[in-house]
């Protein structure tokens, strides 16, 4: 039996024996690409309207700070490297110290992703149908990843992964490898399991372009040169600022961070698989991952007329496993964590699409079974696409910002969601009872969400929570923290009393009993503070 | 050949597989089933048990037994232990002779529609992985008698000639009506695909249809006669008042009913069917859009149906809105033979690619262990075999089973203990009552070898709001005049989503007037048994 899949070939797929009145291969006019880019913008347009939640706006706040003359490893302390930082603190710095910037830095950055990925494949396959899919693809998928799900540091690795795949497949020049390994580099400054994208484009220059040894040698080195010339400017800041002490107590964090998600391997083995299929079947959706398999099948297996299409293709699925196996080094499998595949993904699941397109709408047999079957699948694949969670998040999001608008109540925005509306109310009740000069700390999963609707900016570092509630952080951050508070205690402290997340602390203990239990700062706020506020997640204490 | 033959006995042509072949081929399907005969039984099906063995000491469902099944799983039940005995391993036992006759009559209708013993072979192991890869509780359900009943049917339409064979056919679907309601739509998909594959005019189909419909409403007529001679009918008017508001709960925001079809169908598909039996089930059903001769049944004909049964089906599960692991069961025949055609068409595309890509060989290579992680294997070995090796290793003792970490395991580790503890007190005291108010008080009843008196055994009966108020009286009734030995009460069995209510057992319980005062007054708490999960009253010696 011939498979449906069976005739499709990544360059424009015309082997289909069958004509193809609809659908056939084509380039876009000048006006159909900018339909398709224009669908891409307002099909990201919702992102707008997602709120903060309790990293990002942590990302949020460590920006303000260093826009305040802070230094990230110094005066903002997390286990991310510094990037994800920058780049809010750039969208602060271009379009102002309110949430939307970053929704607007990230809207064009989105947006020049579904450009590159579309013109990526203009390039490589000269079929735009498949480029404007998997454009558009990106756009739906990116957004409904709602509020948690955007603007992480994942978020920003397509961009990247884009990039490189144009250079992978761009023309022999001696700048194409070193500026691969710069790529490589720069992601790995989002995060440093990203750096495996260097060898994403080592396999690939080895698995899909066909050099002599000596020049993939070549390859090879110029981009670990083009990667260590962006690690080297990265110590030198380190050297230059003098944060290389913290970034060695990070370092220290991480690897107990690291090995917190390799306590139990069996563990990770079977949560690991259940989240993958979870986010698989439910995020990314089913019908996109079946395009997705089409693609890396058309990859394990091109067709006789193989050309960069299929070179394409193939880079897309090693980038696609390998983004996984970084996945899998981490150990930890919430759903943005996937976000980091989505470049990749998309350019596969694009070809995919385009090709269940093109065969079930090139069959000349339309009998009444085929009728009856095209009735009663396309409900099940609108169902199983990433079109109603699409329609579901931004819908909500959209609704709520436009009530919010009408109720002239727009900084509630995200509060249908139970921390954002918590910390909401915390930070108001704060910024109404303080006076000028009074100081807030929060010991919190979700500080930044308090400190950004209180509209303070810590005195102190601003350290994530997991730096003083896990056993393994660093002793001289849990000091720091509990010398500041007594040293010059606070006016207002807000402690998260839920925040217990032992599979990121490697403690069932939250915010609240881990600071409590610090020497001396149980009893300075039993004498010298008064509970001024308590909800179901957040705590206010008030100094006397 | 009489229709009966024709319906069970194998093609006369030339076979694949020799006769050693297909002694090895049903070895393997045997091993594969054979580890589930040591499994427990879950909630739902302990309360299938003790109601059967109610029936078999002569009481009537709806008027003895109160739940909104309809009768038949209960008498199946009733009648797998007076076959096999009153033990877990009798179901199990009758269980797997279900499942080893569903996948007979696969293997025999795959074989005659295709010729090809490979495909039957495969597609009959694709069920069973499908089947026993899922928690044990997902077992022994009405939805496990779909894909016998289901595939009887295709048989039937596919190469069946006898125009009776029609009444045969609804009066299968009658039949499985009388499981679920909702299974009912075997009827319409009878009709479709007889339409769609066989009758070729409308004017026949109608004819046939006729046919199909007066074979069901012979069968599910059984239900108002079983009603009327059993004098069940107030209780079944109680039951479907109780349905009604149950059903309510699901539809009373059509967001939330919305966002679990965005949600459950998806996460289930993805993850017990698995990712590659879905993408092989999508090959297969593209392959059932390939153009068939006019009227003549191949493996395209028997895809069509399957496609038509997959489709159907999933609306019934989205009609009831609720997606328990075990509401999929109905979608596994049909998806497997999917399956398997399509994992054929697959392998034999990569096969195809072996003599022009040695690099797609070694990418297969690579992905072959990401493929297997993919299927539904590493669930099998988890929840079948594994836990089988468990209650081997343990002596049999259930709750090594029930340790582990599972969002289906309501009954943690403290239920069958305490059922087993319950069973050898009464056995020590010479006799004496047991009540027990909780969602998985089958389970206990079940340990404890007790059949309980009282009509309700699941106490979401009294704990919804909008359960009858007669239920609510007479369980009140029954507890103030039995005022039974033990009474356990389940205190973390909150289920808003069956209930439409909040309330545990024991608190459902003590609201009901006079209990909590009975209770303070008669009652010891028990301390034999530390659980976080249950409460157990102990009637005071003298009282």
């Amino acid at each position: 039996m011939k498979s449906s899949i069976d005739h499709i070939t990544p360059e424009a797929m015309r082997d289909s024996s069958p004509p193809m009145p609809r659908f056939a291969t084509q380039r876009f006019s000048r006006r159909g690409m900018i339909a398709t880019l224009t669908i891409c913008v307002i099909l990201l347009l919702p992102t707008l309207f997602y709120s903060l939640d309790a990293d990002i706006s942590l990302f949020f706040i460590g920006a303000r700070k260093i826009l305040h003359g802070g230094l990230y490893y110094r005066d903002v302390v997390d286990v991310k490297p510094p990037l994800i930082y920058y780049i809010y603190a750039a969208a602060i710095a271009l379009f102002g110290d309110d949430q939307i910037s970053i929704r607007l830095l990230d809207l064009i950055l989105q947006s020049t992703t579904c450009a590159l990925i579309f013109a990526l494949i203009r390039r490589a396959a000269t079929d735009d149908l498949w480029g404007a899919a998997a454009a558009v693809g990106y756009a739906v998928i990116y957004t409904s990843g709602a509020g948690s799900g955007t603007i992480q540091a994942e978020s920003y690795l397509p961009l990247i992964s884009v990039g490189m795949l144009h250079l992978l497949l761009a023309r022999e020049t001696i700048i194409r490898p070193i500026a691969i390994g710069i790529l490589a580099g720069v992601a790995m400054l989002l995060k440093a399991t990203f750096g495996a994208l260097l060898a994403v484009a080592v396999l690939a220059e080895i698995a899909t372009i066909v050099h002599p040894w000596r020049r993939m040698l070549r390859d090879t080195i110029l981009m670990a040169c083009g990667t260590a010339f962006v690690i080297a400017i990265f110590f030198l800041y380190l050297q230059l600022s003098g944060t290389y002490g913290s970034f060695q107590l990070v370092q220290r964090f991480t690897s107990g961070y690291a090995r917190l998600g390799w306590e139990h391997p069996g563990e990770i083995l079977r949560g690991g698989t259940t989240a993958l299929l979870y986010y698989f079947g439910n995020f990314y959706t089913l019908l996109m991952m079946a395009a997705t398999g089409i693609g890396i099948y058309r990859s394990a297996f091109p067709a006789a007329s193989a050309g960069r299409g299929t070179q394409l293709l193939q880079c897309a699925t090693l980038g696609f496993l390998g983004m996984i196996g970084t996945i899998a080094i981490e150990g930890k499998f919430a759903p943005y964590q996937f976000s980091r595949l989505h470049a990749f993904a998309v350019v596969l699941a694009g070809f995919g699409l385009v090709g269940i397109l093109r065969s079930a709408t090139a069959r000349h047999h339309h009998g009444r079974y085929t009728r009856l079957a095209a009735v009663m699948i396309l409900p099940l694949a609108l169902l199983f696409s990433p079109l109603p969670r699409y329609l579901w998040f931004a819908g909500i999001s959209v609704r709520q910002e436009l009530a919010n608008l009408r109720d002239g109540t727009a900084e509630h925005r995200g509060e249908n969601i139970p921390t954002v509306a918590e910390a909401g109310i915390t930070g108001r009740f704060i910024l109404n009872a303080r006076r000028d000069g009074d100081q807030v700390f929060a010991a919190a999963n979700a500080c930044g969400l308090v400190y950004y609707s209180a509209r303070t900016l810590p005195e102190h570092p601003l350290y994530f929570f997991a730096a003083f509630v896990s056993p393994f952080a660093p002793m001289q951050w849990k000091d720091s923290i509990r010398a500041d508070l007594l040293g010059s205690p606070p006016r207002f402290l807000v402690l998260q009393i839920n925040d217990s997340i032992p599979g990121v602390t490697g403690s069932p203990l939250s915010s609240a009993q881990t600071l409590r239990a610090l020497p001396g700062i149980d009893s300075l706020l039993n004498v010298r503070y008064d509970l001024a506020l308590r909800g179901s997640i957040f705590e206010v204490y008030r100094r006397r | 050949m009489n229709p009966f033959a024709r319906i069970f006995f194998l093609p006369d042509r030339p076979s694949e597989f020799s006769r050693p072949g297909w002694i090895i081929v049903g070895a393997a399907l045997l091993l594969v089933m054979l580890p589930s005969l040591l499994l427990p039984l879950g909630p739902d099906q302990s309360l299938f048990f003790i109601s059967g063995q109610k029936i078999l000491q002569g009481a009537v469902h709806y008027r003895d037994i109160v739940d909104v099944k309809p009768p038949l799983i209960y008498h199946v039940y009733a009648m797998a232990i007076a076959l096999f005995g009153p033990y877990d391993v009798g179901i199990r036992i009758f269980d797997l002779l279900l499942q080893g006759l569903t996948c007979w009559v696969m293997i025999g209708l795959i074989r005659r529609v295709s010729s090809r013993d490979t495909l039957a072979a495969l597609a009959a192991f694709c069920y069973l992985l499908l089947y026993y890869a899922q928690d044990f509780a997902s077992q022994a359900q009405p939805e496990s008698f779909v894909g016998l009943g289901g595939l009887l049917i295709a048989r039937m339409i596919l190469l069946g000639n006898s125009r009776h064979r029609f009444l045969g056919i609804g009066a299968i679907c009658g039949a499985l009506f009388l499981f679920k309601f909702t299974f009912g739509m075997m009827l319409p998909i009878a009709v479709l695909a007889e339409w769609m594959l066989r009758a070729g005019s409308l004017r026949n189909t109608i004819k046939s249809a006729l046919m199909m419909s007066a074979g069901f409403i012979a069968v599910a007529s059984l239900l108002p006669l079983y009603l009327t001679v059993g004098g069940a009918w107030h209780g079944f008017l109680l039951v479907n008042q109780f349905i009604s508001g149950y059903s309510r709960i699901s539809l009373a925001s059509p967001v939330q009913w919305f966002r679990n079809l965005l949600e459950h169908p998806a996460l289930h598909l993805a993850d017990n069917y698995s990712i590659l039996f879905l993408t092989a089930s999508a090959v297969g059903a593209g392959l059932s859009l390939r153009r068939s001769g006019e009227r003549e049944i191949t493996g395209e004909s028997l895809l069509r149906f399957c496609v038509i049964a997959v489709v159907l089906l999933f609306g019934t599960i989205v009609i009831e809105g609720k997606y328990a692991f075990y509401h999929f069961d109905r979608l596994y025949p049909f998806g497997a033979i999917l399956t398997a055609f399509g994992l054929a068409a697959i392998a034999r595309l990569v096969g195809k690619q072996r003599k022009n890509s040695f690099r797609g060989l070694v990418m297969m290579a690579a992905l072959l262990p990401a493929l297997l992680l993919f299927t539904p294997l590493p669930r099998y070995a988890v929840n079948c075999a594994v836990n089988a090796w468990k209650m081997w290793r343990y002596d049999g003792v259930a709750s090594a089973v029930d340790s582990r970490d599972h969002s289906e395991d309501v009954a943690g580790m403290d239920v069958r203990g305490l059922g087993v503890y319950l069973g050898v007190t009464i056995h020590e005291r010479g006799g004496g009552t047991l009540f027990v108010a909780s969602s998985t008080a089958g389970i206990i009843y079940h340990k404890a070898g007790v059949v309980p008196e009282f009509s309700i055994n699941h106490f979401a009966f009294v704990t919804a709001p909008f359960a009858p108020r007669e239920w609510k009286d007479s369980t009140r009734a029954y507890i103030l005049r039995e005022q039974p030995m033990f009474i356990v009460a389940e205190t973390t069995d909150r289920l808003p989503d069956i209930t439409g209510s909040n309330a545990s057992s024991l608190e459902t319980l003590r609201a009901l007037p006079g209990i909590d005062s009975l209770l303070r007054a008669r009652y010891d708490t028990s301390s034999s048994i530390q659980s976080t999960q249950f409460t157990l009253f102990e009637q005071r010696r003298g009282e």
